[in-house]
């Protein structure tokens, strides 16, 4: 094999050029364009904002939908990048779609609970929404912690709720079911107490890293070689840089939620024991009459199978689905699969359920 | 091109620090060559036999001393360190059995990737889930969490002796500005209910609770004029002054108010 000076030198230059866009991204980080559906804000509360998108097409179902993420990390991940995106999806089908962001939280805030976050912004936002959109019944999706956070408001205001959409929601923190991070929780290695008095909100830096912990070897070394394949191998870079700078977008975690998210959830597991109260209200979930859509990914390492089945059950619900697949915690969610299985499985189960009359202007 | 690289390496294989950082004078050969090609002044061709020589020698001088080193490098777990050589072993024997071999050293670690990561995951799951390893971990964080609050109260410390604004000072304000603002928020939403008389029970209650006080003071204020109006009939029909009638401590006695009216009602009153 003889390589003439000129195609060694072609071919030095393109690996060089490779080289150097692979290193940008590693020392800057990774550049993306997120979020593009557009969107206007409709409320706002302190830091957390509830965004309306604009409708893609004629609206066909007027059971309005309200999305809630979790307190970590940023929920763009549901509107990740045009033809990658959950909301989009949804707004093309003719839903409304809104979605309280949360906001990053100063250190102003750590005092927000629990508390605050279900009974006073969620019931405001709820409010909001029912007017805004002239509807007499909403339809609430909750990711991740936003999943469990909706299961409590649901359970404390039944009203009003037409169906319940949990994605990879953690319920039952019994510490067998929930792997490693049941393990990193336990009261005999982590003190939720010290790490809120020393930082106030627990950094986002640290809720990062102990996501990432939970597969070093594929999140640490895995995504870079994933990045270094698709630039070696000339494929576009948008997706990958999108999730990347979605994984490591952290945000504070509230001191004072933090401090109940660890013990009366994971330390304690108080809401499968109907021992949750906020402000004096008991959460009970088996108020939750509504129809159920739960569902859960099977190589889900941040909430495990089991730690999201036990709600089905937990439900008084008479029409509820337990829908499983193959996916984790965020391929469920975004890139090629979701788009073929959760995507089409979220839009028939709420068309299905989301006719109502609307309101008489 | 060989010769030239061969050449370099044994004339100018450097010692010292240069030793350290590139012992067999690879990575140097690389950029000679790259460095070689740009300026289109060495002719390049290299084979595979070649190209495979170069592999060696990398995985001779980044595995082997590795090996060597075990003893310096105890804080690496045991199972890592073994599952690091054995890999190694398989991949450079893989390498040079006569596989196609990677001419870029990332494809190279990619290929590498590709084939040990199941192994790599599954040695770090099990190293994450140990006793130890738990409790380490709880330590630095716990060390980590320590130091920065002991860092921060210092800076407090400094920033009020040179009259600076703390960070907890800014706090403060912030705080008191999130409270005005929900002030605000109740006010939006008390406005926004009686708007679209989303407060009609609230409001229907309260109104009701407040009529009914009204109702019992009144009826309080009546029984208080009849008494008077008696006893100035009393004292115009000559007779002596009724005791019950009279302002002061007696009335008060006699009319004190009920359970739910409060002092601040008497006084009203």
């Amino acid at each position: 094999m003889v390589k003439t000076r000129e195609k060694v030198s072609s071919e030095v230059e393109d690996i060089l050029g490779k080289y150097a866009e692979g290193t940008r991204i590693m020392f800057e980080g990774a550049r993306a364009r997120t979020g593009q559906t557009p969107k206007e804000i409709v409320w706002a509360k302190n830091k957390a904002k509830l965004y309306r998108y604009e409708p893609r097409s004629e609206k066909k179902h007027p059971v309005p939908i309200l999305m809630v993420y979790a307190l970590i990390n940023k929920p763009y991940v549901l509107d990740l990048m045009p033809g990658n995106s959950l909301i989009e999806y949804l707004t093309g089908q003719g839903f409304d779609v809104y979605l309280l962001d949360w906001g990053v939280p100063g250190d102003e805030d750590a005092d927000l609970s629990f508390e605050d976050y279900v009974l006073d912004y969620m019931r405001l936002a709820v409010k909001r929404i029912l007017r805004t959109s002239r509807a007499e019944e909403y339809t609430l999706f909750g990711y991740c912690m936003g999943g469990t956070i909706a299961a409590m408001y649901a359970a404390l205001f039944p009203e009003h709720l037409k169906n319940l959409v949990l994605l990879t929601t953690p319920i039952d923190f019994t510490p067998e079911k929930i792997g490693l991070l049941g393990l990193w929780t336990d009261k005999k290695y982590l003190d939720p107490d010290l790490l809120v008095e020393s930082f106030g909100n627990v950094p986002g830096e640290i809720v990062d890293n102990a996501m990432q912990m939970l597969k070093p070897v594929s999140n640490y070394v895995g995504a870079h070689a994933t990045m270094w394949e698709r630039i070696l191998e000339e494929k576009p870079m948008e997706a990958w840089e999108s999730m990347n700078k979605w994984v490591k977008d952290g945000t504070p975690f509230p001191g004072a939620a933090f401090k109940q998210w660890i013990r009366d959830f994971y330390q304690q597991n108080k809401l499968v024991k109907g021992e949750i109260e906020l402000r004096g209200h008991k959460v009970d979930l088996s108020n939750i009459t509504c129809p159920l859509l739960n569902i859960a990914g099977k190589q889900d390492h941040i909430c495990p199978l089991p730690q999201t089945e036990p709600t089905t059950s937990l439900v008084s619900s008479v029409d509820k689905e337990y829908f499983v697949l193959d996916a984790g915690h965020v391929g469920l969610l975004t890139g090629g699969s979701a788009k073929k299985d959760l995507w089409p499985k979220v839009s028939g189960w709420l068309s299905e359920r989301s006719g109502t009359r609307r309101v008489a202007s | 091109m060989t010769d030239k690289v061969k050449g370099r390496s044994a004339t100018s294989s450097p010692v010292g620090e240069k030793r350290r950082s590139d012992p067999s004078g690879l990575y140097r050969q690389w950029f000679d060559a790259v460095e070689g090609s740009l300026d289109g002044k060495k002719e390049v061709t290299i084979s595979p036999a070649e190209l495979g020589e170069l592999w060696k020698r990398w995985f001779e001088a980044t595995i082997k001393p590795r090996g060597g080193a075990k003893e310096m490098e105890s804080g690496l777990p045991g199972s890592m360190e073994s599952l690091w050589a054995e890999m190694a072993e398989d991949v450079s024997a893989k390498m040079l059995s006569g596989e196609t071999l990677p001419e870029d050293p990332l494809r190279f670690f990619l290929q590498w990737y590709d084939d040990t990561e199941v192994r790599w995951a599954k040695a770090a799951d099990e190293i994450l889930r140990k006793d130890e390893a738990l409790a380490e971990v709880g330590h630095s964080l716990e060390a980590y969490a320590r130091s920065y609050r002991e860092l921060l109260r210092v800076s407090e410390e400094g920033s009020k002796n040179l009259v600076v604004p703390t960070r907890s000072d800014v706090t403060r304000v912030a705080k008191l500005v999130v409270l005005v603002e929900n002030k605000v928020d109740r006010i939006e939403e008390a406005f926004d209910e009686f708007i679209h008389g989303d407060s009609e029970p609230a409001t229907a209650g309260a109104l009701a609770e407040a009529v009914d006080n009204l109702e019992e003071r009144m009826n309080r204020l009546e029984g208080k004029m009849d008494r008077i109006l008696a006893a100035l009939e009393r004292i115009e029909a000559g007779g002596e002054q009724d005791p019950e009638a009279s302002p002061g401590p007696a009335v008060e006695k006699d009319h004190r108010p009920s359970k739910e009216s409060s002092g601040a009602d008497r006084n009203k009153e």
